[in-house]
Formats: structure tokens, C-alpha cells, sequence
């Protein structure tokens, strides 16, 4: 009796230690989300304050993935977890790398907003294309990250396949820039922090899809990296 | 210094697999560095044919990093490592998201290589 209720404590503990992790990641993944949502507006609002907090948290990001990574070394370490939960702490360590990397995307975003500020001469072309694109990648970043908490594949393929229509729209604004630069070479300088701008959010989107792969491995310990969204359909169909 | 080589494990298969984990990261490391002169060489050359190779190339280190991240993950939950082996494979799934995040970028460049080629003609 003794025995068996020492053993569901470790056990209880361990599922608050795994727990407590999740936790971790969910707040960092939210501090990320409002990162890209407060790096775009200070930019299409030329909030240079807003730009400058923005770069200023980044480094509360790159705090959280420290202390997540170094708390999941040590629960592999002492619990010697197998199967799901060590699924888990590995796919743990990849997201808060995804979300670090995001993190420095949205604070890339940020920076070009100041530089925008100085030299867009109150242009507001693209904007809106760009606050479009903008919800998009974070919808994908917050529907991955919403799986995560549930620990849920169902669904996944449908924000997996929104990356494709990331990726159309960035095509299109890239278009729409080279024509600008052609037209007037005295617009290159702004259509090159608008370019940069568009790319990073076209990374995100990435990265959000990259979480999503993570969770496939976590959830059904197979590797789906690499494949292509018909292959990822066809594979999480069987 | 070289923790993969040392004796101090009892178990020799454990060193084996570890150094097995070893070899294959540096051979993924060696081909992202030729990958990487193979891209360079066809962006300055305009080399369509060899920048096509690279993309055909970059499959063979996505599966190095696939091969490798699953042999880590049943090294740590089979042998239950502690400490600095461990550490150490932890680092190698690391070392490997890094390597497979260069040979994309350098994907990239064979991309460009392409797409620059092929619009020049047009272009002129």
C-alpha cells in the first residue's frame, strides 16, 4: 500500500512537472503571438515607442526558451521518461525553438518598422496587404499552438494548408514591390523594408507550420517533416 | 576530452551507438558544407544544371536529419542517459535542426539560381 502511493505521487508530480512545462510553453507561445501583432502595428502606425518595447521583450523570449529548454533536460533526465512523455519534452524543445526564432522575426519586423518610419514619407501602400498576411500567420501560429495544448492532431492539415495562402500572398506583395522599385527608383528604399517585412512574416508562417510537424511527431511518433501538404493529408488520413 | 571515445561506459553498444550518432552528424555536416560551395558555385556561374542538383541533394540531408533524430530518440528513451551523454544528445538534435535550417537556406540560393536564369532571357 505504502509502496503504490509513493509510486502515485512521483507519478502526480511528474504529471505537474510535465504539466508546469506545457504551461511554460502556451505563455511563451502567447508573449510570441502579441510580439508579431504589436511589431506590425508599429509599423503600419509608425509607432516607433511600440517598436522599441517590442525589441526590448524579445529578450523575455529568449529568457523563457533557457528556462523551458534547461527544465526539459532535466526532467528527461531525472524521470528517464520513454514513449509519449519523452515525445513531449523533445517536441517541447523544438517548438520553444520555433518560438524563439519567431520571436526574432517579429523583432526583425520591429526594427524595420523604425527604419520605415524615417523614410516610407507616410506611404501606406501594402499596409493593408501586410496586416492581412499578418493575421494569417498568427492564426496559424495560435491554431498550432492551441493543438499543442490539447495535444491534438485533428485539424491540423487545415492549418498546415494555410501556409500555402501565406505564401500566395507574399508572392503577390512581392510582385506589387518590384513593380514600385521599377517604376521609381526612389522607391527602393522603402519597398526594401517592406520586402523584408513581408519575408519575415512569410517565415512565420513557416514556422508555424514547422510547430504543427512537431505535434504530429509528438502525438504519433512519426516524422513528417518534409513532406508535402497532399503527403501530410494523405498520411494523417490512414 | 572526447567523451565519445571514452572508456567509462559499461556497456560498449552504448558507445557504439553514440559513436554511430557521431559519424552520421558529421557526414550531414560535411555534405551541408558541399552543398553549400556547390550552391555558391552555381549562383556565380549560373550553373541552372547544378544548382538543380543541390535541390536534388537536399532530400539526402533531410533524411540524415530524420535518421539521426530518431536514433537520439530511442538512444535517450532505451538507454536512459544521464549527464553529459545526455547533454550531448540533446545537442546532436539541436546541431541537426541547424544543419537541416542551413541546408534550407542554402536550398534558397539553388532557387534563386534557377528562377534568375531562367527570367534573364525574358528580361534582356
Amino acid at each position: 500500500m505504502d509502496n503504490s502511493k509513493v509510486a502515485y505521487h512521483i507519478s502526480e508530480k511528474f504529471n505537474k512537472e510535465l504539466e508546469d512545462i506545457r504551461n511554460q510553453v502556451l505563455r511563451m507561445g502567447g508573449l510570441v503571438e502579441s510580439q508579431i501583432q504589436q511589431a506590425v502595428h508599429a509599423l503600419t502606425t509608425g509607432d516607433t515607442e511600440l517598436a522599441e518595447l517590442v525589441i526590448k521583450q524579445d529578450s523575455q523570449i529568449d529568457e523563457l526558451e533557457m528556462v523551458i529548454d534547461a527544465e526539459c533536460t532535466q526532467i528527461i533526465a531525472l524521470r528517464q521518461p520513454a514513449a509519449f512523455d519523452l515525445r513531449l519534452l523533445l517536441t517541447v524543445l523544438r517548438v520553444i525553438n520555433e518560438l524563439e526564432r519567431i520571436g526574432d522575426l517579429a523583432e526583425r519586423i520591429a526594427k524595420t518598422a523604425i527604419y520605415l518610419s524615417a523614410n516610407s514619407e507616410g506611404r501606406t501602400d501594402q499596409y493593408y496587404e501586410l496586416q492581412h498576411m499578418s493575421g494569417l500567420v498568427r492564426e496559424m501560429l495560435h491554431d498550432s499552438l492551441d493543438s499543442f495544448a490539447r495535444i491534438s492532431v485533428d485539424g491540423i492539415t487545415d492549418i498546415t494548408a494555410r501556409d500555402e495562402q501565406v505564401d500566395r500572398e507574399y508572392s503577390s506583395i512581392i510582385r506589387q514591390l518590384i513593380t514600385q522599385m521599377m517604376e521609381d527608383p526612389r522607391n527602393i528604399t522603402r519597398s526594401l523594408d517592406m520586402l523584408w517585412t513581408v519575408r519575415a512574416l512569410e517565415r512565420i508562417g513557416d514556422h508555424s507550420r514547422y510547430i504543427c510537424e512537431h505535434l504530429v511527431y509528438m502525438v504519433k511518433g512519426e516524422d513528417v517533416r518534409h513532406l508535402t501538404q497532399a503527403e501530410l493529408e494523405l498520411k494523417l488520413k490512414n | 576530452m572526447n567523451r565519445f571515445n571514452s572508456a567509462t561506459h559499461i556497456s560498449t553498444h552504448f558507445d557504439k551507438e553514440l559513436e554511430e550518432i557521431r559519424e552520421k552528424v558529421f557526414a550531414m555536416g560535411d555534405l551541408v558544407a558541399q552543398q553549400l560551395d556547390l550552391a555558391i558555385e552555381a549562383f556565380t556561374n549560373g550553373n541552372v544544371e547544378l544548382a538543380m542538383q543541390v535541390l536534388k541533394q537536399d532530400d539526402v540531408i533531410d533524411g540524415y536529419e530524420s535518421d539521426i533524430d530518431q536514433k537520439c530518440a530511442a538512444t535517450i528513451a532505451l538507454r536512459q542517459p544521464t549527464g553529459h551523454d545526455l547533454d550531448l544528445l540533446i545537442a546532436v538534435i539541436k546541431v541537426t535542426t541547424e544543419l537541416e535550417g542551413i541546408a534550407a537556406k542554402i536550398e534558397g540560393i539553388a532557387d534563386i539560381t534557377i528562377k534568375l536564369n531562367n527570367s534573364l532571357p525574358a528580361d534582356a
